[in-house]
């Protein structure tokens, strides 16, 4: 079963990292699809695996991990370090969280941009200087001639952060995945970048993907949301109906826990008690069991497989067993 | 740069003044009489005032003259220029030899952590650490020299009168000295290469699509090699001043020991201009090594 | 049941290098000052063996050209090396330090002489200042660790400046002054406790530095006068008689090494544990 518009598709994805003495498992068999032209946003706090995810389907992890990614009917998991190189940047390529650290500090921002041309078409060196100052521009950059030869130090964190998205979408690729591009930037500056990123992927006419910790970020912003807890999607659903009616325990803490306009200024902001679960050693059931209020004895024994429980809205949970019935 | 030259000047006098005795005592003897001494001390100019006598030799310096060596009568400039051959080569293929060993194994340690070679390199590494030189230059000479009678123990052939004896006169100094600056370089690459290779950076370079080999080259290798090359530069400044006791050993005919030679002659015309050249060669190095610094990594350029 | 808490002492020992620098260290601190105990010879006694013999059963490191046991003066050279280190490096970072704070909180010009000479002393290569210096005031017992000490101060005074520099851009000594705290105390009561981390590593890193340089000097002629058993000027000796006595030159090295291995694995136990301390613990 999948959607025929489905641009990226992952399949069972597990990654195992080996410390020293434990392993991590820093994902758990999880399964989405991105569709074409939309904007997917995964939600998850450090450690629910989000991260790896995405560096996953661009192989950027030390191991590959197990599962399958499907883009366009070619697994990633499974193709030729030279395969992978030709897709990287290319057709599907990344936005950094930290672009103050993203980028090489004793190199010019503009020939850092310009690599992803460099390695993937054949193209003169003027023509690809041309593309760059014409990126920069697109994305709020004055002065691209003289920025382009400036080095990442001379850039504010708002500009490098354009200059990080210049630098994804050179080869004009069909998926970029984004990793809290605006975590570490100035709440106003975080605006601008938002709007930045948006207004371009409808230009563009790409596939995004959101990851961040802050869902109320994602309201405007993504067509499907995914919720990660523990390596595993706990919830998946169109935006609209995430916030209108969350059905996992999980989802309903965090948005519970967004202070909004008509909060009560009194009382103490909600928080999910609790700890998230430690990657090394995860429960044998559903990761969240500790933290939810409406715990069951057998949370604590089995894993709930995620299912659909009406139109396209998926849930992980014990408590909606009945409702989802059958199988996927 | 110029005060600065100048200070030293100044310095390096002063300081080699204090030193007790003085060039006309010693050469007069234990024996000669009155007479005989004040001739020399006005011959050598020591009955002039202390500053009196800087001035002079200043002046004569900013000629090009640094006097001539007592002990010789020959210009002290001149010394110099017979023995910087000998220093400035010893420095040089020590140099090079320790870069060729340790730059290779100094990248492939850190590439792969606790793998065979790098924990050979770890171990050779501590080793020629600790092992003070001129222990080892010894143990160099009783192994290569006297046991397996391979090498010379002492002395410098020249290149020009005998190739092949200059070669094998030049292997036992050269090792004592490349060993121990191996030793630190192995441990800078690899702590230097292995810090580069977890920044972000790395990662957002393989996204772009960079092939590994090229990743490894203009981002890793590159930022990775700034301190070292400030390493390796300081202990060539270092050593352009004459490793003074590899020399001793080996009876290397260099500046090191020329330094040896006229402090015990109480030669200060001689120790004045050995010990000036070693400071401004030092002083010049630091000064390059600070140069290339800012040219390699902008974010110095601004200071 | 690493809870942050334990001692200082417990944490280096259970740093690996730590314990083994430990142990290296205080075995040839032990054999230096129990030397008596060790050995029954004197070490400035002559012809108590056949000169220049090997090891045997009587004299386990062999004799000298004076048939001096060697082994005896190994134990009493080694006095003479961990002294001069010790010693040197406790002028130095005595002087160092108090420089580098003095001229790292107070600033401006003082600061700017203060740095000069440091830069003069440091615009000599080490090895040769000590010898200029040990020309300058004579050769005997205390001037090698004088020269020792004046070629590391700078390093002490920079570092210590360097730190202070730090600490003051943390704001809490502005904070001290607005309470009326004097000068001394915020100096020594609450900026140098800060710093103390890394000048520990600094002073083991000097002090097997300057047992090396103490040898060096030896070597040259120029440490303790003979008849002292130092090291160096075994060394240098034992050069000259390689080719009767190949084992003479090897002892005096060896317990170099070692010495010096010891007080580099007792850094690197430093190291781990004021970094432990900085990451929170384990």
């Amino acid at each position: 079963m999948g959607n025929s518009a489905a641009i990226l598709r992952v399949c069972n994805l597990t990654v195992q990292f080996q410390m020293a003495k434990d392993t991590v498992h820093a994902v758990n068999g999880i399964d989405f699809e991105l569709n074409n032209g939309e904007t997917l946003g995964i939600v998850g706090e450090s450690g629910s695996g989000k991260s790896v995810t995405i560096k996953s389907i661009m192989r950027l992890l030390p191991t590959i991990p197990a599962g399958a990614i499907f883009y366009n009917d070619e697994d990633l998991l499974k193709l030729s370090e030279d395969r992978m190189r030709d897709i990287r940047g290319k057709e599907i390529s990344m936005i950094f969280q930290n672009p103050m650290t993203a980028f090489n500090p004793v190199l010019p921002i503009g020939k850092q941009i310009a690599e992803s041309i460099e390695f993937h078409e054949d193209v003169t060196a003027q023509e690809r200087r041309f593309r760059v100052f014409e990126l920069l521009s697109e994305v709020g950059i004055s002065n691209p001639e003289y920025r382009a030869l400036q080095y990442p130090h001379e850039f504010s964190g708002g500009m490098l952060q354009r200059a990080m998205i210049a630098s994804s979408l050179i080869c004009s690729p069909k998926i970029v995945l984004a990793d809290e591009p605006t975590t570490g930037l100035d709440v106003t500056i975080q605006a601008q970048i938002i709007r930045l990123i948006k207004q371009i992927k409808e230009t563009r006419q790409m596939s995004l993907i959101w990851i961040t910790h802050d869902l109320s970020l994602l309201a405007g912003l993504a067509d499907r949301i995914a919720v990660m807890y523990g390596g595993r999607i706990v919830e998946q659903a169109n935006v609209d109906a995430l916030y209108e009616r969350p059905l996992h325990p999980y989802t309903q803490g965090i948005l519970a826990s967004i202070p909004t306009l008509s909060t009560d200024r009194s009382s103490l902001l909600f928080s999910i008690p609790g700890l998230p679960p430690n990657p090394m050693a995860l429960p044998q059931g559903c990761a969240f069991c500790e933290r939810c209020k409406e715990a069951m004895p057998i949370c604590g024994d089995r894993v709930p497989a995620l299912k659909e429980s009406k139109n396209n809205h998926l849930v992980a949970c014990w408590k909606y067993e009945s409702e989802c019935g059958g199988n996927e | 740069m110029i005060p600065a030259v100048l200070v030293i000047s100044f310095v390096v006098f002063m300081i080699i003044n204090l030193i007790p005795g003085d060039p006309a005592t010693n050469l007069a003897g234990a024996n000669a009489s009155e007479a005989q001494l004040q001739a020399l001390t006005v011959k050598f100019g020591l009955d002039k005032p202390l500053l009196h006598r800087y001035f002079i030799w200043l002046g004569n310096f900013l000629k090009g003259d640094l006097g001539n060596a007592i002990i010789s009568d020959q210009p002290v400039l001149e010394m110099i220029g017979s023995r910087l051959g000998a220093t400035v080569e010893l420095t040089i293929v020590a140099t090079i030899f320790s870069i060729v060993i340790s730059l290779p194994l100094g990248v492939v340690s850190a590439m792969k952590p606790n793998g065979v070679i790098d924990r050979v390199s770890t171990m050779f590494s501590a080793i020629f650490f600790a092992v003070p030189g001129f222990w080892l230059g010894i143990l160099l000479i009783l192994l290569v020299s006297v046991v397996l009678g391979l090498l010379p123990a002492s002395g410098r052939v020249a290149f020009s009168s005998d190739p092949i004896g200059h070669i094998r006169s030049i292997v036992l100094p050269m090792l004592t000295i490349s060993l121990g600056m191996a030793a630190r370089t192995i441990r800078y690459t690899r702590a230097s290469l292995m810090d580069v290779l977890s920044q972000d950076y790395i990662t957002t370079a393989k996204a772009r699509g960079v092939p590994k080999e090229k990743v490894a080259y203009r981002h890793a290798l590159r930022n990775a090699l700034i301190p070292v090359v400030t390493i390796v530069g300081l202990q060539m400044g270092d050593l352009f001043g004459g490793a003074i006791v590899v020399e001793q050993i080996f009876a290397w005919p260099g500046i090191g020991r020329l330094v040896i030679q006229a402090i015990s002659w109480r030669d200060y015309n001689l120790l004045q201009g050995t010990v000036l050249y070693i400071v401004l060669v030092f002083m010049v190095v630091n000064l390059l090594v600070d140069i290339i610094n800012a040219m390699v990594d902008p974010r110095i350029r601004l200071k | 049941m690493a809870d942050g808490t334990d001692g200082f002492a417990v944490k280096l020992w259970r740093s690996r290098s730590g314990r083994a620098g430990i142990i290296l260290c205080s075995l040839i601190v032990l054999a230096a000052f129990c030397a008596p105990l060790i050995t029954l010879y004197n070490p400035l006694e002559m012809g108590v063996g056949t000169r220049l013999s090997g090891p045997s059963g009587q004299h386990p490191m062999g004799t000298d050209e004076y048939g001096r046991d060697i082994m005896t003066r190994i134990l009493y050279g080694a006095r003479i090396s961990i002294v001069a280190g010790v010693g040197a490096v406790l002028i130095a970072s005595f002087v160092g330090v108090n420089t580098g704070m003095v001229a790292g909180y107070f600033g401006g010009a003082l600061d700017s002489v203060l740095m000069r000479i440091m830069d003069a002393i440091i615009s000599f290569p080490a090895t040769l200042m000590a010898i200029v210096v040990i020309a300058i005031i004579g050769t005997n017992s205390l001037s090698s660790i004088l020269a020792i000490a004046i070629v590391n101060i700078p390093t002490f005074a920079r570092l210590t400046r360097a730190n202070v520099l730090s600490e003051i851009s943390k704001g809490y000594v502005e904070a001290n002054r607005a309470l009326g705290f004097s000068h001394t105390r915020i100096m020594y009561q609450e900026i140098l406790p800060n710093v103390l981390s890394t000048l520990f590593v600094q002073i083991t890193v000097s002090i097997a530095n300057a047992i090396m340089l103490e040898s060096a000097l030896s070597f040259l002629g120029l440490g303790n006068p003979p008849p002292a058993p130092s090291w160096g000027s075994m060394l240098s000796t034992g050069k000259d008689y390689m080719l009767y006595a190949p084992t003479y030159a090897i002892f005096p090295g060896l317990s170099l090494t070692v010495l010096i291995v010891g007080l580099y694995l007792l850094g690197d136990g430093l190291r781990d544990v004021f970094d432990s301390r900085q990451s929170g613990g384990r």
